[in-house]
């Protein structure tokens, strides 16, 4: 297997949170004032318009790579560093916020484990401070990982990867 | 002489709001190939959609202006800078990045730190363009700050290709000219950067 839950300290059952770039959790004026830099960090991560954020659930390493091969399947090139936070289902409601599942992408293994939340200002605050005060690190998944990752899934015929793919295996298992 | 001058007006005023009054918007919908049109038409769709979009809709990000416009509606869309970096990465002609890194050099206010984040990691993903032309680009950048290092340092990862040993050397000189910046975090990340690459 490629990678596992374990290397990047995910506990089964977190949420990933696709980052722009993995540095953004690590701005250069909120080194040294941990809640100067949860407002920095939240303005720089949950700064969509319209307050909706993505987040994939993960309860085995083999759903995290489902994932990577998600978040991948749409950019150019696939074969990439991705750049990630992971969060707790505790920590989001200790923010006050609320998950709703909607189905999203091709990829028949982890498609239904797509959720999407409103993140207002405040609750993104108060989220990264958490997460901040938790010691929690942005995290990569590294060029090389997410090409074995790729590699494999497109050996499967993974929908969200080959076009025109007759049959996934994960419709067999 | 004459030209410098335009340039340099030019560049002055390309990260300022347009001065020039715009069409109106049903002139631009009777247009159906307006750029900047497009360009918004495509920042509303969905990630799937721009991925199927993005080898027609990049035809018309065709001078400075509509560059600038992708940038702008990055920061107003969903996924933004992803839709940005994707769409910026088809381009096959490296002019464009050549001149929004002049432009940097001689415009009296900078442009948002993002824009310049994603124009780096565009140039960084821009498969259609050699990676020699693409390492001279990235090295045009002025690394200020650590977003902007950091941007630099992941781009000469995204670019580093074992099998072109010349410019694998090129990139190492430049990651490793960050060992010793002030910022410790961008020193440690140097490091981690050198030792992974090929």
């Amino acid at each position: 297997m490629p990678v596992s839950l374990e290397e990047f300290g995910i506990v089964s059952g977190g949420f990933i949170r696709k980052l722009d770039s993995r540095n953004h959790w690590y701005p250069e004026m909120g080194d040294n004032d941990p809640r100067k830099r949860a407002n920095l960090v939240s303005a720089r991560i949950f700064n969509d318009p319209d307050n909706t954020y993505s987040l994939w659930l993960v309860n085995s390493s083999e759903d995290f790579m489902g994932v990577v091969v998600a978040l991948v399947a749409n950019a150019t090139p696939q074969d990439r560093n991705l750049d990630f936070l992971w969060i707790t289902e505790q920590e989001l409601q200790q923010a006050g916020i609320q998950l709703k599942n909607i189905p999203e992408g091709k990829c028949l293994a982890v498609k239904d484990n797509h959720y999407e939340a409103q993140i207002s200002q405040d609750q993104a605050k108060k989220l990264c401070l958490l997460l901040i005060e938790n010691s929690r690190d942005s995290q990569r998944c590294k060029k090389k990982d997410t090409i074995c990752i790729i590699d494999y899934y497109k050996s499967l015929g993974c929908y969200a990867l080959v076009p025109n793919s007759q049959k996934c295996d994960c419709e067999i298992s | 002489m004459n030209s410098m001058i335009t340039t340099s007006t030019r560049t002055q005023t390309l990260f300022t709001p347009q001065a020039t009054e715009r069409p109106s918007f049903s002139s631009r919908i009777a247009s159906n190939s307006d750029p900047d049109l497009l360009i918004r038409e495509y920042f509303r769709k969905s990630d799937q959609q721009r991925a199927e979009s993005r080898s027609q809709t990049v035809h018309f990000v065709r001078d400075i202006r509509n560059l600038i416009e992708v940038l702008s509606q990055s920061v107003k869309a969903r996924n933004g800078f992803d839709g940005a970096v994707n769409l910026l990465a088809e381009l096959e002609n490296p002019q464009l990045f050549s001149e929004f890194s002049e432009a940097l050099k001689t415009c009296r206010m900078a442009p948002p730190e993002i824009w310049i984040e994603i124009v780096i990691k565009a140039i960084a993903c821009a498969y259609k363009i050699p990676t020699p032309q693409r390492f001279a680009l990235l090295d045009s950048f002025s690394p200020v700050g650590r977003m902007i290092k950091a941007g630099i340092i992941d781009a000469m990862l995204i670019i580093a290709d074992p099998n072109d040993r010349d410019t694998l050397n090129l990139i190492r000189d430049k990651v490793a000219s960050f060992l010793s910046d002030h910022d410790q975090y961008i020193a440690h990340y140097a490091q981690e950067a050198l030792d992974d690459l090929p």
